[in-house]
């Protein structure tokens, strides 16, 4: 099927690269149908598109990739009642980046509310970080500048 | 909305299982203990407003040329 994305314009996907949030996502709850776009091969962001929604779409990061030891710390209830288990190896970690379009270097990453998506069940949502240091806006570039020196 | 007031010790329950009580009060802050089901989630408020703020915000930002680059630059100085 054809769909309208924010960043590549039309594309072809199939219907199994719809991944279904069924909560949709915090203040945008009524959209429930995303795919995960890659940007040009190596780059570290990736989109997260609406499908309903041309115009909605999260830009996403590997967490890992600015900080090898993030491990948000999500209520288990909440992973079992979205996945149906608690099989955290199988799952996905995104966090959203906020990149202002004046000031990209000021872009900071959400490690408050990470973004758990199963591949293999097609099912994702936002999950809430109960971990005090991880704030909604910890800023990219000094983080890949922490992990260079570490 | 339901407002009740409350003493230190003094707790009000919700449904069958979850108890919220008082357990301090000092000046302007309020220190509650929560006896509640491992199956219920419990946030602090600002905490799920900040993240839906967040998301608003987020869904506005642009991938900017080179975007990787100012990442990778930094990384490799």
């Amino acid at each position: 099927m054809k769909i309208e994305t924010k960043a590549y314009g039309d594309i072809e996907i199939t219907e199994d690269d719809v991944i279904r949030f069924p909560n949709g996502i915090p203040a945008f709850e009524d959209y429930t149908r995303f795919i995960v776009l890659s940007d040009e091969e190596q780059s570290p962001f990736h989109w997260l598109q609406s499908i309903d929604d041309p115009n909605l779409a999260f830009l996403i990061m590997d967490p890992g990739i600015l900080m090898p030891e993030y491990q948000p710390e999500v209520l288990a209830h909440e992973v079992k009642t979205l996945f149906g288990d608690t099989n955290y190896e199988n799952l996905n970690l995104w966090c959203i980046l906020t990149i202002p379009k004046s000031h990209p270097e000021n872009m900071t990453i959400n490690l408050q509310g990470p973004v758990l998506i199963s591949l293999e069940k097609k099912l994702g949502g936002q999950f809430i970080s109960n971990d005090d240091s991880h704030q909604v806006r910890t800023p990219v570039l000094e983080l890949s500048e922490a992990g260079e020196t570490a | 909305m339901l407002v009740l007031s409350r003493k230190v010790n003094e707790s009000i329950i919700i449904g069958e299982n979850i108890e919220v009580m008082v357990v301090e009060v000092k000046g302007d802050q309020v220190k509650l203990g929560i006896n509640a089901p491992k199956d219920i989630s419990l946030y602090r408020g600002e905490i799920f407003q900040a993240i839906q703020e967040e998301n608003r915000e987020a869904a506005l930002s642009h991938l900017p040329e080179k975007a990787g680059d100012m990442i990778r630059l930094k990384k490799k100085k």
